[in-house]
C-alpha cells in the first residue's frame, strides 16, 4: 500500500471519528456524591429531592429539600427543567439511585445521587412537612369571601 | 396541568376563585409567588374563605382527583 493510500484511509478515519463524535450527544452525568459534594451543590442552589414518604420526611430532611416522594416522580419530574442539574436522596441511596437513573432516562442532563442516604448526613436536618422554608410561607391570604385556588402555573 | 385545572374550574368555579398566574409580570402573582416561595411549576395553593391557608401547597403535576380532594375540603 502506497503512502499516499495510506494518508487517505487516516484522514477518513480522523472525519468518520469526529462525525460520529460530534453527532453524538454529550453523556448525561448520572452521579453517585458524598455529603461534601452535596453541601457543594447546595450552595450552588442545586435542588435537592427527597424521594422518601411523606412521613420520613417529616420526621427529618436535609435543609431546603423538597420532598417527592417515588410515587410521586414521574408526574412531578414533568415540569422540571431537564438542563438543571438536580440531587436525589432517600434513606440509604437505593431508592434515590432507582429516581436518579428514572431521571437520567427520561433526559436529565445532571443528575447526583447522595449515595449513603440521609442516615449517613453530617450536618444539619429540618422536621416537618415543609420544604424547609414551609415556616415562612404565609398562613393566609386576601380571598373575595369564596375559597381560592392559586395555580403558579408554566405556560403550557 | 392547565387542562386539567381548566376542567375544575368549569366544576368548581361558581364557588371557588381560580388564580392563574403564569411566569412573571403581574404584580400580585409576583408578590404572592415570593411569599409563598415558589420555586417550581405548577405548584397549587388552597385557601379557605376566611383567608386561611388550607394545608400544605402541592409542587409538581399531580392527579386530578387528589386537586378535587383538596378543593372539596376548602371551606
Amino acid at each position: 500500500m502506497s503512502k499516499k493510500s495510506i494518508l487517505w484511509i487516516v484522514v477518513i478515519g480522523v472525519f468518520v471519528v469526529a462525525a460520529v463524535l460530534l453527532m453524538t450527544p454529550a453523556q448525561a452525568v448520572n452521579k453517585n456524591i458524598g455529603n461534601d459534594e452535596l453541601v457543594q451543590l447546595q450552595s450552588q442552589g442545586v435542588s435537592v429531592f427527597d424521594v422518601r414518604t411523606p412521613s420520613e420526611f417529616a420526621a427529618a430532611h436535609l435543609p431546603g429539600a423538597v420532598n417527592v416522594p417515588m410515587d410521586q416522580l414521574a408526574t412531578a419530574a414533568q415540569s422540571w427543567n431537564k438542563s438543571a442539574p438536580v440531587v436525589v436522596y432517600c434513606a440509604t441511596g437505593a431508592r434515590s439511585a432507582n429516581a436518579a437513573q428514572y431521571l437520567v432516562a427520561q433526559g436529565f442532563r445532571k443528575v447526583y445521587n447522595l449515595s449513603e442516604g440521609i442516615v449517613a448526613w453530617n450536618g444539619q436536618t429540618e422536621t416537618g412537612a415543609g420544604t424547609g422554608t414551609a415556616a415562612a410561607l404565609p398562613t393566609s391570604v386576601k380571598t373575595n369571601g369564596k375559597p381560592l385556588f392559586i395555580d403558579f402555573a408554566s405556560s403550557t | 396541568m392547565k387542562p386539567v385545572v381548566d376542567r375544575l374550574k368549569e366544576q368548581y368555579g361558581d364557588k371557588i376563585e381560580f388564580r392563574r398566574y403564569v411566569d412573571s409580570g403581574d404584580p400580585v402573582g409576583d408578590e404572592l409567588s415570593r411569599q409563598f416561595n415558589v420555586q417550581y411549576v405548577p405548584t397549587f395553593v388552597f385557601v379557605n374563605a376566611d383567608g386561611s391557608v388550607s394545608g400544605e401547597p402541592i409542587v409538581g403535576g399531580v392527579s386530578a382527583e387528589i386537586l378535587k380532594q383538596r378543593l372539596d375540603a376548602l371551606k
